[in-house]
């Protein structure tokens, strides 16, 4: 990629603190760039912090509890938005910045109709006559891919089938012509059928507007489809980048390879699993350097001493001591 | 060991909700679960899997066809059939913690049903559950701890625990892994593979997840609309699906890339 990114996230982080218990460190430290008409992935399990990363650009969060830390730096199109004002934000949520959650049915008011929602998002960022904001609801509807616009736009959010909600909520993010799209597990709660429409659609738009798509992930298989560049997440941290083929097809970090290795694939129904031990730390207590190293099959006592950078897409000791790979490896289940 | 123990069965089971008009959730399906094997029930929301499951335990009560364990009907269960029924035939839950009391410690929940089924009490019992806990691969001394203490991932290993406990041979397992995270799906899954080696269970494994189910079943049943549209041996229905529908859900699974 050339020219300037569009976003640009330079350590992130994003801490909590409470009265009783200790800080948690739930994002910390986290730097990546985002260009115009571009997928990066964001992919880790629960607790990772690749949510709170998304939610955090455009202080979704609320501050406190959560404080983002003032060595932070957010900059789209070049403007700081760690310390914006908070009507400068507003402006940016929903316009710039567009979000799609997992659960369509959460993020949309079921007491208003679909097509009044989208409406009143149009009207809140473009002084527009409602008669306007009407039609561009419509076409959104129908660039969404339903079928029938006119009755989506009437219908009540329990109206609509999962996948028809997800496209109309796809099509609010997308009202104000965002530059930036965030989708964090947009397809969890869909049927498998659905999840390939919506990905596909979400792929189609981003090459359509030439936005940049940021996808929140815990589906690997999902990432794979969708993503030009992949960044693992972990203990608050991103472990691992690059470009999605290279990241899922020959990962460098321990993690990256467990997780791939852990999930059960179609067409490899006997391969071997592997199996990731322990579970991941609170972010309240991190391990000290790597802090994957108390569930890393390879890792040797520098990685619980000092903790590697994150050098040339990777955060790992094995970076420069590649023979301590060796031979053992995760632990694995047959059946 | 598994083959003198009955199968369960459904038989032109249907169920319908909201009345005459009402939705066919179930619509005359027949399915066997065998004591030693894994019948995998697959199909999207609303396609009737998670009703059926119910009906095969007994939580629903079919309108037509019925529900057999062996020779006998439940409809036609005594009182004392019923009993043994229910521990013949355990079910475990796709949210573990919705369904552990969250009041109830883990020794509490696990003690309930022992001295409800009548297998062992007082210090009997403190030895089951220490033995019970150290089967599904948790510490026993972690019996004292309430259901939020836990993670998912151990949540649903007591989930698992509560089932063995009466010592059945049919687990109606929904969405079992599910909810959980990569890492420690694959680690439950392992635990009820092992535990099917070790005891002979016989698993209807309801799930929506296709490259899961190709892990687990033996056979696979699938669901669209309240009807079976594809049934066979694993292998069969996931290399040459006779059903368009069951082509068209192979066909939507995202696969990872292979290196070249």
């Amino acid at each position: 990629m050339t020219g300037q990114p569009l976003l640009r996230v330079r350590d992130l982080a994003v801490h909590f603190a409470s009265e009783t218990a200790r800080v948690a460190r739930a994002v910390d430290g986290v730097s990546f760039e985002l260009h115009a008409g571009e997928t990066l992935a964001l992919v880790g399990e629960s607790g990772c912090g690749k949510s709170l990363t998304a939610l955090s650009l455009v202080r979704l969060v609320d501050e406190p509890p959560a404080r983002t830390t003032t060595g932070s730096s957010i900059q789209l199109h070049g403007e700081e938005l760690v310390g914006a004002e908070p009507a400068r934000l507003r402006r940016i949520r929903g316009g710039e910045v567009g979000f799609v959650f997992q659960e369509p049915m959460t993020s949309l008011n079921p007491v208003h109709r679909v097509g009044r929602q989208i409406e009143e998002a149009i009207l809140a960022h473009d002084s527009v006559p409602r008669a306007t904001a009407t039609a561009r609801t419509l076409d959104l509807l129908s660039r969404v891919g339903l079928p029938e616009p006119d009755t989506a736009a009437r219908a009540y959010p329990h109206e609509l089938s999962g996948g028809m909600r997800q496209r109309a909520l796809i099509a609010m993010a997308i009202s104000c012509g965002p530059s930036v799209l965030v989708a964090d597990e947009p397809t969890t709660a869909l049927d498998v059928t659905v999840q390939a429409q919506i990905l596909d659609l979400l792929a189609s738009l981003r090459d359509e507007t030439g936005m940049a798509l940021l996808l929140i992930s815990h589906d690997l298989a999902v990432v794979a489809n969708v993503a030009d560049r992949v960044a693992v997440m972990y203990g608050g941290r991103i472990v691992e980048t690059g470009p999605a083929r290279r990241v899922l097809t020959t990962p460098a970090h321990p993690y990256t390879e467990g997780l791939l290795r852990a999930v059960p694939t179609i067409d490899d129904p006997r391969g071997p699993l592997a199996v990731i031990p322990g579970r991941v730390p609170s972010p309240t207590d991190w391990p000290s350097g790597c802090r994957f190293h108390p569930r890393c099959p390879y890792a040797w006592d520098r990685c619980a001493g000092e903790e590697p950078p994150l050098d040339g897409g990777l955060r790992c000791w094995l970076a420069s001591e590649p023979d301590r790979r060796g031979s053992t490896g995760y632990a694995l289940v047959t059946r | 060991m598994t083959t003198d123990r009955p199968s369960l069965r459904a038989e032109g089971v249907t169920r319908r909700f909201g009345g005459a008009k009402g939705t066919l959730a179930v619509d005359a399906v027949s399915i066997e679960v065998r004591p030693g094997e894994t019948l995998a029930l697959v199909g999207e929301s609303g396609s009737g899997k998670t009703t059926l499951g119910r009906l095969l335990v007994g939580l629903e009560a079919p309108d037509a066809g019925a529900v057999t364990y062996g020779e006998t009907a439940l409809a036609r269960m005594t009182r004392s059939d019923l009993v043994a029924f229910r521990r013949e035939v355990q079910i475990v839950f796709q949210d573990p913690y919705a369904s552990l009391n969250p009041r109830l410690t883990v020794r509490s929940t696990l003690a309930e049903v022992l001295s409800v089924h009548r297998i062992a009490h007082g210090f009997d019992a403190e030895d089951r559950i220490a033995g019970l806990l150290e089967r599904v691969g948790l510490d026993p001394a972690s019996a004292d701890r309430y259901p939020h203490e836990f993670s998912g991932g151990q949540r649903q290993r007591i989930g698992v625990a509560r089932a063995l406990a009466v010592e059945p041979s049919i687990i109606i397992a929904d969405e079992p892994v599910s909810a959980l995270d990569v890492s420690v799906q694959a680690k439950i899954l392992a635990l009820l593979i092992d535990l099917q080696a070790d005891l002979g269970l016989g698993y209807l494994f309801i799930s929506h997840d296709l490259a899961v189910v190709r892990r687990v079943a033996d056979r696979v049943a699938v669901m669209r609309a309240g009807r079976l549209v594809e049934t066979g041996a694993a292998d069969a229905v996931y290399d040459t699906p006779s059903d368009d529908y069951t082509q068209a859900l192979l066909a939507a699974v995202p696969t990872l890339p292979t290196a070249t």
